[in-house]
């Protein structure tokens, strides 16, 4: 697996450099800040990891992580640094989940084609008759998401959303089962768009899977802030798989830590686009991170909320705070005794090839979430 | 691209598979070579973007990849030619370097751009739907800025597809280059009319096949180029000219400008076919067009393309072709056939096309180009 693995990363980032030096004479929108928070992400981005097959993600954070981490990986795959004093009064436990949407290739057909099937929920609108690559054994193959059949017709419009579920597959250019196989390819293999982060005009950048990529790169750029012989309380930075598919990462932690106090981190979907209404969720892209107080799976403490505020206002950091859809891997916790919190950064576009984050949002969010380690 | 509406009518759509006797070799390069320069020369075309009356970033790829002795000519219209040899008989191929794509109609106050789509003819309604919540680029005069086209959210969402469920056209996109107002979208350099594409996403497939957006009609670009690569000049009889026209999208615009200022007794237009009308292939080789029909191609040049492919050892596919593109200017006033390279899942941003069709359909015009008229 580990063999595999490192197989799809280096293939993964060879067809990158393709995919980037394709771009021709695309200029920097903006030059790299040093010391921000978009290199990191910008890796982590570019390495795919649909939800069971995160392997390649787990890899680029260990990577990533500072020279005294000792990482473990629990039974479900999720990744834990632990740090601070064992015998401290507090465990607080970060979780950030490695997995993203994308499909799964559930079998291969006699003609060659692969059927496929969605992980986790996205408009499946936004991969009819686009690239896409399959991560295979032997390294990735080019694919494409061919259209619906009647896509040249004026009819086609008539069911727009109707594309999607068995409809979906995907043509490698192959004739046969055999030569799918030939390649590498088996069912289980994941398969994405080309992953590529790129960045915009200002602070701002776009991909697939800053869901949660971006909350990775937070725990990663606190884990390289913080000394770990300053610390008060017991630390567990978690980078959790399958939270796309039901939360079920966590579920596994938080049958096994008990920590005090468990902090998802993890998008705060904005309506802060001309598409979406501003009723709701309208937290600004640029204007710091967000306290994720109401979601679809969880009610903050309005307690904790407030803490979580008045320390970002202490550390100089801006914050925001709302309510959004969606869940997130702590409020599995509650049930088992423990509270838990949600920390995001504003993102439009939510589970699209083009998530849009702005880099201030997550500098500040990597701040707060290193305040709240070094402070709570 | 030959598009621009449904087939007139349909054509056989058996693959017509001429493999006679003698040799393939006439190139200097190995079969392997050629293959991998075919690719090469397809992305570097397809990876830049070419709105039709904004072609330049495609003349730029096509110089660059060029061979040093090509000396273009450029006309008004963006036209791009060379011509070797000298006298009659004359022979044209053309190949269209414009793609269908947006250019800016406006800024909003919060910074986002506002699209309208270029042809206004799309060929297939769910065009506008392929580009919305993608990454495109935009063709800035100091450089070419990424963008993303802003979609619904998910989770804001879920459990109801109305957002998407219903025909999204070109007005419902707004696009986001990482600015917030209209001053900011100014110092990012983007200015009223910057044409806008999608982003050049292009992967390998399996077998020699390539897929990504605009490969109608890079391919016929890069067979051109291909061609020029392994010219012999010396071999040349009469005059050849290889175009790489402009405005094909437009109705044939460059190809217009094209008819009356090259002399040509024989005029191959190279371009994908249309799709919907006979079945071909990628990898099962070159395309064209069938004489006898009321579009007016002509049957002379396609009985000499079936000899030189029989004698080559080609395969040659019978394919759809509509009249109303490069080949409009031509029809009527000398003889003309299109030509090409199957594509598959055409206009949507994954045509798929395969090298070796490229290859294939490179070395046929050469022994076209270097026959004795």
């Amino acid at each position: 697996m580990t063999g595999r693995a490192r197989t799809v990363l280096l293939s993964l980032a060879s067809i990158t450099a393709a995919v980037l030096a394709g771009a021709g004479d695309i200029r920097a929108a903006r030059p790299g800040r040093e010391g921000g928070s978009f290199g990191i992400l910008e890796a982590l981005i570019n390495t795919p990891g649909v939800s069971t097959r995160e392997q390649g993600v787990r890899d680029r954070i260990r990577s990533l992580l500072p020279a005294w981490a000792r990482p473990a990986v629990d039974a479900k795959g999720n990744l834990l640094v632990t740090v601070g004093p064992e015998r401290a009064a507090k465990t607080l436990l970060f979780i950030a989940h490695m997995d993203e949407t994308g499909y799964l290739v559930t079998a291969i057909r006699e003609d060659g084609g692969l059927d496929v099937k969605a992980v986790g929920g996205f408009f499946e609108t936004l991969y009819e008759g686009q690239v896409v690559l399959v991560h295979a054994a032997k390294g990735d193959v080019g694919g494409v998401v061919p259209p619906r059949p009647n896509y040249l017709d004026p009819s086609a419009v008539e069911t727009p959303a109707a594309f999607g579920k068995e409809a979906v597959r995907v043509d490698v250019g192959v004739s046969s089962r055999a030569v799918a196989e030939s390649l590498g390819i088996a069912p289980g293999d994941p398969v994405t768009v080309p992953k590529a982060f790129q960045r915009l005009y200002g602070s701002f950048g776009s991909g697939r899977a800053v869901d949660d990529r971006a909350g990775c790169t937070a725990l990663l750029v606190a884990l390289r802030g913080i000394d770990p012989k300053t610390l008060r309380h017991k630390l567990i930075f978690a980078f959790s798989v399958e939270e796309e598919t039901g939360l079920d990462g966590a579920q596994a932690m938080a049958e096994t830590l008990r920590p005090d106090l468990a902090i998802a981190v993890d998008t705060f979907v904005s309506s802060d686009s001309p598409l979406e209404r501003p009723a709701f969720a309208h937290a600004i892209l640029g204007k710091g991170p967000v306290v994720r107080a109401i979601d679809s799976s969880n009610i903050t403490d309005p307690v904790l909320v407030d803490r979580v505020l008045n320390l970002a206002r202490q550390a100089g950091i801006p914050v925001q705070y709302g309510l959004t859809r969606g869940g997130n891997d702590g409020s599995v916790f509650p049930e088992f005794g423990t509270p838990d919190l949600a920390l995001s950064w504003p993102t439009v576009h939510s589970h699209s090839p083009v998530e849009v984050i702005n880099e201030k949002d997550l500098d500040g969010l990597g701040a707060l979430v290193r305040a709240i380690a070094e402070r709570w | 691209m030959a598009r621009l509406g449904r087939p007139e009518r349909r054509r056989p759509s058996a693959f017509v598979f001429v493999v006679l006797a003698t040799s393939l070799s006439v190139w200097t390069r190995s079969g392997a070579d050629q293959l991998e320069e075919a690719r090469a020369l397809v992305r570097a075309l397809a990876s830049v973007g070419g709105v039709a009356g904004r072609e330049g970033p495609v003349r730029a790829a096509i110089r660059r990849t060029a061979p040093s002795w090509a000396s273009f000519q450029e006309d008004n219209l963006g036209n791009l030619t060379v011509s070797v040899g000298s006298g009659k008989p004359g022979l044209l191929l053309l190949a269209h370097m414009d793609e269908p794509g947006y250019v800016v109609t406006g800024v909003t106050d919060q910074g986002y751009l506002k699209l309208q789509r270029l042809t206004r003819l799309s060929l297939s309604p769910l065009f506008d739907q392929f580009h919305m919540g993608q990454p495109l680029l935009i063709q800035g005069r100091r450089g070419t800025i990424p963008a993303v086209s802003v979609v619904y959210s998910t989770h804001l969402w879920r459990g109801n597809a109305a957002p998407l469920n219903r025909p999204v056209v070109d007005e419902d996109l707004f696009v986001d280059i990482g600015a917030r107002s209209a001053a900011d979208v100014e110092a990012a350099g983007v200015v009223l009319l910057d044409p806008v594409v999608i982003a050049r996403r292009i992967v390998d497939l399996a077998g020699g096949k390539l897929a990504g957006p605009a490969m109608d009609d890079r391919a016929g670009c890069a067979a051109l180029l291909l061609l020029l690569q392994e010219l012999e000049p010396a071999k040349i009889h009469g005059t050849l000219t290889v175009a790489f026209s402009a405005q094909q999208l437009m109705g044939g615009r460059g190809a217009g400008r094209l008819a009356n200022r090259v002399e040509a007794d024989d005029v191959l237009v190279v371009d994908a076919p249309l799709p919907g009308g006979a079945r071909t292939a990628p990898g099962k080789g070159p395309v064209v067009a069938v004489p006898g029909g009321t579009e007016g191609f002509s049957q002379e040049i396609y009985n000499r393309l079936a000899e030189r492919a029989a004698r080559t050892r080609l395969p040659l596919q019978n394919a759809t072709y509509g009249t109303a593109g490069d080949q409009s200017a031509f029809v009527g006033k000398t003889r003309v056939l299109p030509i090409g390279v199957p594509i598959l899942y055409t206009g949507t941003p994954a045509e798929v096309v395969d090298a070796h069709d490229i290859v294939a359909l490179a070395t046929l015009l050469k022994s076209i180009a270097e026959e004795d008229r």
